[in-house]
């Protein structure tokens, strides 16, 4: 006993564990750690040969957002510009990319530190503490673009400052399938959403039913789908002075409308989809139509060349009160911890790279991923050279934002798009078959909601 | 045995297999889903048609999308590295705390068992943004010691409190037999007390390198970078993209990533079952 004691008395057991836990925690913190952000990837054609300006040479600026995963040449676009302009101006870019991003903005926000410039999708307004106003880039950017489409002041503009610069928007086209709509006597997608209804009967009727995504489970597709319906029978959330004008008959004619196309036509699992579950259906051949970005066409073509071959895309439908689109906005904003040549750095970087000389070939890339929102772009040469993508020169002048006929987005403009209550209204209308007991019940929610603001 | 009693027996033990078999099949179901899934070409994923749950043209081609991913395996090793050095960290704290809540017999012992278990209740919504800032005090913020110094924080309170309940179930005699025969009380807790505590502090360990494993929100936001991804994360901006999910890469990814939490089950489940369980009972 008394070797053993000598093994491992008190002292010893202290000093060894003392040893050990210091040696994995020296270990952990001396552990190679890579440069928490990658350089600018290899340098582009046709960067911005802008002076540099004194007071941002040096500077170093940190992007952060999400990946193009979908379509990485999109950041290939960004990365080869930013190094080809960094390297004229004397300014280094840095990229972080992180699928999830909104976590990584909170605490780039909360720290003061880890980025400059942001990227996001849902509405800046979230952030409106947290960025510098950048009206100077916006006017330079809508005096060449001929002025923006409404959707951009729409959701950057928060008491009168501009959040963020919008880089584009996604827009929602008919998807549809070419050759059973063939089969039924049409060559294309029908113009009214009435005769939409007696095609997707007869095609219903064939087990190839519609999947529109009437549903609040989705924060794409069910905020822009119902609204395709809502807006088509002149329905809307707001009038342009504020006040709210959702409960109308003109709602009313819409639900009843959706719900005659979720009975006759419709995919009856389409009240509960995902973003990704019309995808999906559309790439099993289970729905005939749906709408959608071109997210399902080019993975389409990739791997199943047949089914892009025999799908087509279309604007959407028209109703009585005309033809409507939809559109979300990915932007850029610049953090307000940033500062001096950093700021100087970021603003002029933004203002060089949106620029409709340099930023063109982002769009060209896009495909129809991604369209502009400068009425100038309309004789630019970034438009999709696929025949069945072509589409998206007509579908770009024609979306609107959530909150349509607001100017700019309130706060519970913002709420009700973030709760996905139209999804909710045309979900529930659906299921139910009542419409006057959706509205009835979505109008209590947006009461509630109006508490918050 | 004759044939009748054979029989008797296998009509009594009949439902219970029937039951046992059902929830096997709802537990396993998933994960045969993502490997068949993993196994299929992007049309055979979407076809519906005939026995969709047989792969009709089995092939590695999404192994080989993942293993061809820039910095997969950098990933892997990542999330390898991380999750054996928290879990090294998180057991030795515990075992200590564990300890001394449950044998130690001082004032307010009971109490501060309950304190550390709360602790393990707070969200980590909540916690992300204070802990980002004090990484980023301390210059840490963006690198794998962040993990490694964060992820026990949220490890240590539920080991402590695991590995105190197996304490408190152990006999106290032997460790007080070998503190009479003249070993110090580290001596007794080495030889004696942690041997017999071995397989609570197993299931502790497993539980630690599962969570770490399969830790998403902090690797997303204390770490920066490409190379110092973390799977969940890596694999995730890889594969998905909005509306867009690549199924077939991000089922094979999947597959791979739970391989080796299963191997350590598989390794570990006598003594992990006798962990778990230990502490169910008094006396």
């Amino acid at each position: 006993m008394t070797d053993r004691k000598q093994l491992m008395n008190r002292r010893t057991f202290l000093r060894t564990t003392a040893l050990g836990v210091t040696g994995v925690i020296l270990a952990a913190c001396t552990a190679p750690v890579a440069p928490a952000v990658a350089p600018t990837a290899a340098p582009a054609a046709g960067a911005a040969a802008a002076p540099a300006a004194p007071a941002m040479e040096g500077a170093t600026i940190k992007f952060l957002g999400g990946p193009w995963s979908f379509l990485p040449d999109l950041d290939i676009v960004i990365d080869s510009f930013a190094a080809e302009w960094g390297k004229e101006n004397n300014v280094t870019i840095t990229f972080e990319r992180d699928a999830q991003v909104l976590p990584k903005i909170q605490t780039a926000i909360e720290t003061g530190s880890g980025a400059n410039i942001i990227q996001f999708s849902s509405p800046p307004a979230i952030f409106a503490n947290a960025l510098v106003d950048v009206k100077e880039i916006v006017a330079q950017l809508d005096s060449e673009g001929g002025g923006y489409l409404p959707n951009a002041p729409y959701q950057m503009v928060s008491e009168g400052r501009w959040l963020g610069v919008p880089i584009g928007q996604h827009n929602w086209f008919i998807n549809y399938r070419e050759d059973w709509l063939k089969e039924e006597g049409y060559d294309a997608f029908p113009e009214t959403w009435e005769e939409a209804l007696s095609l997707g009967a007869k095609l219903k009727a064939k087990g190839r039913p519609y999947g529109m995504p009437f549903t609040d489970l989705a924060g794409g597709d069910g905020n822009a789908v119902p609204r395709l319906v809502l807006w088509a029978f002149g329905g809307k959330e707001f009038n342009a002075d504020g006040s709210l004008t959702l409960d109308s008959q003109e709602t009313l004619d819409a639900l009843e409308f959706a719900i005659r196309l979720h009975n006759e036509a419709g995919d009856p699992g389409e009240v509960g989809y995902d973003d990704g579950a019309n995808n999906a259906a559309f790439l099993a051949g289970q729905i005939s139509m749906t709408p959608n970005v071109n997210t399902i066409y080019l993975p389409a073509k990739k791997n199943n060349p047949e089914l892009a071959a025999n799908m087509n895309h279309a604007l959407p439908p028209q109703g009585p009160a005309g033809r409507f689109g939809y559109g979300s906005l990915p932007w850029w904003g610049i953090l307000n911890q940033t500062e001096g040549a950093e700021l100087d750095a970021a603003k002029a970087f933004m203002a060089a790279f949106l620029s409709m000389k340099n930023f063109g070939a982002f769009y060209k890339a896009g495909q129809g991923y991604i369209l502009p929102l400068l009425p100038n772009y309309d004789n630019e040469p970034i438009w999709p050279e696929d025949p069945k993508l072509a589409i998206a020169k007509e579908m770009f002048k024609l979306a609107l934002p959530a909150g349509y006929a607001l100017p700019n987005q309130t706060k519970l403009a913002a709420l009700i798009q973030d709760k996905i209550v139209i999804g909710k209204l045309f979900s529930q209308a659906c299921s139910t078959g009542d419409a006057r007991g959706a509205l009835d019940g979505v109008m209590k929610d947006i009461a509630d909601l109006e508490l918050l603001t | 045995m004759d044939s009748s009693r054979l029989l008797r027996k296998a009509r009594k033990s009949l439902p219970f297999y029937l039951l046992l078999g059902a929830v096997m099949a709802v537990l396993l179901f998933p994960f045969y889903w993502g490997l068949v899934t993993s196994l299929k070409s992007d049309i055979d994923i979407y076809d519906f048609t005939g026995n969709f749950l047989i792969p009709k043209r089995p092939n590695l081609a999404n192994y080989d999308t993942v293993f061809s991913t820039p910095r997969y395996f950098t990933w892997f090793w990542n999330t390898l590295y991380v999750s054996t050095v928290t879990t090294t960290i998180s057991v030795a704290i515990s075992v200590m705390a564990g300890f001394a809540i449950a044998r130690l017999q001082f004032r307010g012992a009971a109490l501060a068992g309950t304190l550390i278990f709360i602790t393990y209740l707070a969200p980590k919504g909540f916690l992300f943004v204070p802990l980002a800032q004090i990484l980023n005090n301390w210059g840490l913020l963006g690198g794998l010691p962040a993990l490694m110094l964060t992820y026990p924080t949220n490890l240590i309170p539920f080991c402590a409190w695991l590995l105190s309940g197996y304490f408190a179930n152990l006999p106290h005699e032997p460790e007080e037999c070998a503190m009479v025969d003249g070993a110090s009380r580290i001596g007794a807790i080495v030889r004696i007390t942690l041997p017999m505590a071995l397989p609570g502090i197993i299931t502790a360990a497993i539980f630690s390198f599962t969570a770490s494993w399969n830790e998403l929100l902090y690797s997303i936001v204390f770490v920066s970078g490409e190379q110092n991804k973390m799977l969940t994360n890596g694999v995730i901006g890889a594969f998905v993209g909005g509306d867009w999910f690549s199924w077939g890469p991000l089922m094979a990814a999947s597959t791979l990533s739970s391989l080796p939490i299963a191997l350590l089950y598989l390794l570990f489940t006598d003594r992990f079952v006798s962990g778990i369980t230990a502490g169910s009972t008094k006396g």
